[in-house]
């Protein structure tokens, strides 16, 4: 385009130019045609002014006239040679020759040269003495066959008639004609000015020609002769011509006529001169033009390859951006061309549960949405894809691989994707969202419930005392309809009296809250009631404040209600002091008690096993096997009575030793418990599995007793088991820590599982299991005073499992 | 070192335990050298040679064996008064009684008990305690020196 362009500007320039210099050329032709016309007429006037002036000279024609007439002898005939011969050398003229009117020669000058006075000159001077007027020739060859041009002068007599004798002027052409012709104005290759007249038929070169000697009146061409330009001057044709000329060669010709003659001037340059400027031109131009071209070609090039290059890294940084960006998205995003899935990010690979992305590529993007979506998509899609609309964010929901629904927004944008319209779309869960809405709205609910059944008088009012909300407390305390919205309403035409408010209004502002404000609010029916109100200023995210929170309660009632707890608390007081003083009594009295029998229960029970004893060894031998039995019996009855003594002022003594609450750590407290079992444990074969026990908190010398009793017994109820198996371990059971042991022995009836821990009950007899049924009471005394509880199951010959919790130990900072 | 002071005081109100603990020193040689006080009172008289037993040759037992429920003046008294009396304070005291409560133990040895025994119910197991008792105190114990008044 920038070519064709370039190389019409070029040509219509070279044309111009063309054009312009042609007509420039043409111009300096016709110029010199007109130069060289102008100078052979002006040149011809003069020679026919010289002959003018010899026919009007009277001193010439008196002397001629005395000549002819012989008068004055041989004098006048000098006189007029001597005219002639001064005429010759003043005009220089080839030679000036007096002739008779017919032309025969009187004198001649100079008188040196025998110059043959030819036809032609002989017709001049009788046509100049006939006619009295100046005749001049053609150009003529002479009889030397040189050119030559003659005029003819009448002498003319005072007596009028016909001259008397002629002058001949003979001029040789070559001597200044010629050359006048021959000379070109302007610097040429080929410049040449023609004079050429018509002969018959043919056109006769008069000049000497430039590009061919010897030529003059000898060489002619045909009048007809179609581009010859001398042949078109004789023809009539005027101005600038093109055509051939005597060489052949084209030539552009200024073709000129000489008045007063039957010359014409043909002022020619050759073509190629004349428009070998035009053609360098036309090819410079023509070249330039092409150089423009190659140069224009080669920077469109440049140009277009720089953006290309420019803008396919900018397409590729764009896309690999693009990839970047949607690979790393957070969100899940994919993109749907012509209703495939063509590319998911991992975020959407995660949101539908797909491990790799051939799972989703390839897929129809209604084969990810849940049924109910899909005529909505469609309509979307359309808009997106057709109309090319914008489509706001929705919700929608997404069917993942595994078949389970999730809730997502979805914002779709349409783009170009490889030159196909494709859709963009961005995947939001938005299940966190939902649920935190519901939670949101889960919360008001439970807030709005709470505040309904508040005792207390709720309310929120903004900063210019319109009141934003308010429970129907409030109405009930400020003596209102329980059901009325107060919503909107002044909240100060609720005040009795605005000096209270004002002061109300004050201190929060000072302090942003306001705790019991004793006020005096205005009822429904204009009647004063007592309240308390608190109340704090709520800001905004900003700080701003934004409104007032607060709560009213009925002083009166609370007043009441106050008074009656400060009554209740001090009767309890009062009632926990009579206890208290009724159960130290007890305890004293169990002291005493139980001192006294710890001392003189004991003495008689040795004084009995004493005697008996000094008895037995007094009578020595003489005391029969029935005496004796009797005796040991005794003794035996009153070692079981100790025991039994010992064992009920223990369990007495573990109801009322202080306790020393401490953290206990039960592996070693059960080591310590199993230590004194170990030589009845080592002759026998016991299994133990113990398992880790936690720490707990409590007191460690009951804790002991408590497991010595357990494994005791455990132990105990096991005898003639070979190997016997005893399991102890612990596990955490709500918010409490279950410790048991279990063992493999005789076990027990279940129905009669409520007496195990009753003092001195028993479920096997003394002689077959020995005890005094006095451990389980004390298991269970001691774990109920640390907070805990006993229980034990059992089944008879298949074992029994016993055990006993404790709250789980707080966990201590330390 | 010879002295007539016998070298045991049995204070102990109950003439049972009085006689049971008089057989099982006896089982040892030891009856003779036994001196017995009926209660507290008594105890602190005896010590002290006042009352009834002002007549008494001066000298200090080796160990006094002291129950602790005695009428007029209980055991834990006595050991009481003697540690704090500057001419008895070191003289060994046994406590010999019934009981096994806590309190009595802790108040005894806080008081500075040199040995604390409960009667067991079994008389053999008496017996043998008490003969311990005698012979380690009237026989094998070097007595705190004399003369310190």
């Amino acid at each position: 385009m920038l070519a064709v362009l370039i190389g019409a500007a070029g040509f219509w320039a070279w044309r111009q130019q063309a054009q312009s210099m042609r007509r420039q050329a043409e111009r300096s032709l016709a110029a010199v045609g007109e130069l060289k016309a102008d100078q052979i007429t002006t040149w011809l006037h003069e020679r026919h002014g010289d002959a003018e002036m010899l026919r009007g000279d009277p001193l010439l024609s008196a002397a001629v006239a005395d000549m002819l007439a012989g008068r004055d002898g041989r004098s006048a005939t000098t006189r007029v040679q001597t005219y002639l011969d001064d005429f010759q050398r003043n005009y220089d003229y080839v030679d000036v020759v007096l002739t008779s009117p017919k032309g025969a020669v009187l004198l001649r000058a100079p008188n040196t040269v025998s110059h043959p006075v030819g036809r032609e000159a002989k017709a001049l001077a009788a046509r100049a003495t006939t006619t009295r007027r100046v005749a001049s020739s053609d150009l003529y060859l002479d009889a030397e066959g040189k050119a030559c041009l003659a005029l003819a002068a009448p002498v003319l007599s005072d007596a009028g008639g016909g001259g008397i004798a002629a002058v001949i002027l003979h001029v040789d052409p070559s001597r200044y004609l010629y050359p006048l012709i021959r000379g070109w104005p302007l610097p040429s290759e080929s410049g040449e000015t023609l004079l050429v007249e018509r002969r018959g038929d043919q056109v006769l070169y008069l000049n000497e020609l430039r590009h061919r000697k010897n030529t003059a009146f000898k060489l002619t061409t045909p009048v007809n002769t179609p581009d010859r330009p001398a042949a078109m001057a004789v023809r009539g044709r005027h101005g600038v011509v093109q055509g051939v000329d005597y060489r052949g060669v084209p030539v552009l010709s200024a073709i000129q006529r000489v008045p007063g003659t039957a010359w014409f001037i043909v002022a020619k340059e050759d073509t190629s001169e004349v428009l070998g400027p035009i053609r360098t031109r036309g090819w410079l131009t023509a070249g330039l033009a092409l150089l423009l071209v190659v140069l224009a070609g080669v920077g469109t090039l440049f140009l277009w390859r720089a953006r290309e290059s420019q803008t396919s890294a900018e397409i590729r940084e764009s896309a690999e951006r693009y990839r970047a960006l949607v690979e790393q998205a957070p969100m899940a995003i994919f993109v749907n061309r012509e209703d495939r899935v063509v590319l998911a990010n991992e975020a959407c690979l995660r949101l539908f549960g797909a491990s790799a992305p051939d799972q989703l590529l390839g897929k129809s993007p209604f084969d990810l949405f849940h049924p109910d979506c899909h005529a909505g998509m469609r309509e979307r899609i359309h808009r997106l894809r057709d109309e090319g609309e914008e489509v706001p964010q929705i919700e929608e929901k997404i069917v993942r691989l595994d078949g389970s629904t999730v809730a997502v927004e979805v914002a779709a944008a349409p783009f170009r994707d490889q030159g196909v319209d494709a859709i963009h779309l961005v995947l939001n869960d938005i299940t966190e969202r939902k649920r935190a809405e519901e939670e949101l709205r889960a919360s008001e609910r439970k807030f709005r419930e709470t505040i309904e059944a508040l005792d207390e008088g709720y309310y929120s009012v903004t900063l210019d005392g319109r009141l934003l909300d308010h429970n129907p407390a409030y109405n009930r305390i400020l003596g209102r309809d329980p059901d009325a919205d107060l919503r909107g309403r002044r909240t100060p035409d609720f005040w009795w009296d605005q000096a209270g408010r004002a002061a109300y209004v004050q201190q929060l502002n000072r302090d942003g809250f306001i705790r019991d404000y004793l006020a005096r609010a205005k009822t429904g029916d204009g009647s004063p009631v007592a309240v308390l109100v608190s109340a704090h200023l709520v800001r905004d995210e900003r700080g701003e404040v934004a409104r007032i929170d607060g709560s009213v309660v009925d002083f009166t009632a609370r007043k009441a209600a106050e008074d009656e707890i400060v009554r209740l608390n001090a009767e309890l007081e009062q009632r926990v002091l009579d206890r208290t003083a009724q159960l130290d009594a007890a305890n004293k009295d169990l002291e005493a008690f139980t001192y006294s029998v710890s001392h003189d229960l004991r003495a008689p029970l040795r004084h009995i096993s004493g005697f008996s004893s000094l008895l037995a060894e007094r009578a020595g031998d003489s005391l029969d096997e029935k005496s004796r039995h009797y005796v040991d019996t005794i003794s035996r009855s009153v070692r079981e009575m100790g025991v039994l003594i010992d064992d009920l002022l223990q369990f007495s003594r573990t109801g009322r030793t202080e306790l020393q609450i401490i953290e206990v750590d039960m592996d070693e407290v059960l080591r310590e418990a199993l230590e004194p079992l170990r030589q009845e444990t080592g002759e026998r074969e016991i299994e133990w599995s113990i398992g880790p026990l936690p720490r707990v908190v409590g007191d460690h010398a009951l804790l002991r007793q408590v497991w010595a009793n357990l494994l005791d017994n455990a132990v105990k109820y096991t005898r003639g088991r070979a190997p016997a198996r005893i399991e102890v371990g612990a596990r955490d059971v709500d918010g409490e820590v279950v410790f048991s042991v279990r063992d493999d022995g005789v076990g027990f009836d279940m129905q009669f599982a409520h007496k195990l821990f009753g003092v001195f009950q028993r479920l096997h007899s003394a002689s077959e299991f020995e005890g005094a049924g006095i451990g389980l009471a004390n298991v269970q005394r001691i774990i109920n005073r640390l907070g805990g509880r006993v229980w034990a199951e059992g089944e008879v010959d298949h074992g029994a499992t016993f055990y006993f919790s404790l709250p789980r130990r707080k966990e201590t900072p330390s | 070192m010879k002295t007539d002071v016998p070298a045991i005081l049995l204070a102990e109100d109950n003439p049972n335990d009085v006689e049971l603990t008089i057989e099982a020193l006896d089982r040892h040689n030891l009856a003779n050298r036994v001196a017995v006080a009926h209660d507290g009172v008594e105890a602190m008289e005896y010590l002290r040679r006042e009352g009834a037993f002002s007549e008494r040759e001066p000298g200090d037992p080796a160990v006094v064996l002291l129950d602790i429920k005695m009428p007029r003046k209980d055991g834990l008294e006595v050991l009481r008064e003697i540690r704090g009396d500057s001419a008895l304070k070191r003289l060994p005291v046994v406590i010999l009684t019934s009981s096994r409560e806590e309190q009595d133990l802790i108040t005894s040895y806080d008081l500075g008990v040199n040995a604390y025994v409960v009667k067991p119910v079994d008389f053999l197991s008496f017996i043998e305690a008490v003969a311990h008792l005698g012979v380690f105190w009237a026989l094998i114990n070097e007595r705190p020196p004399n003369g310190v008044k």
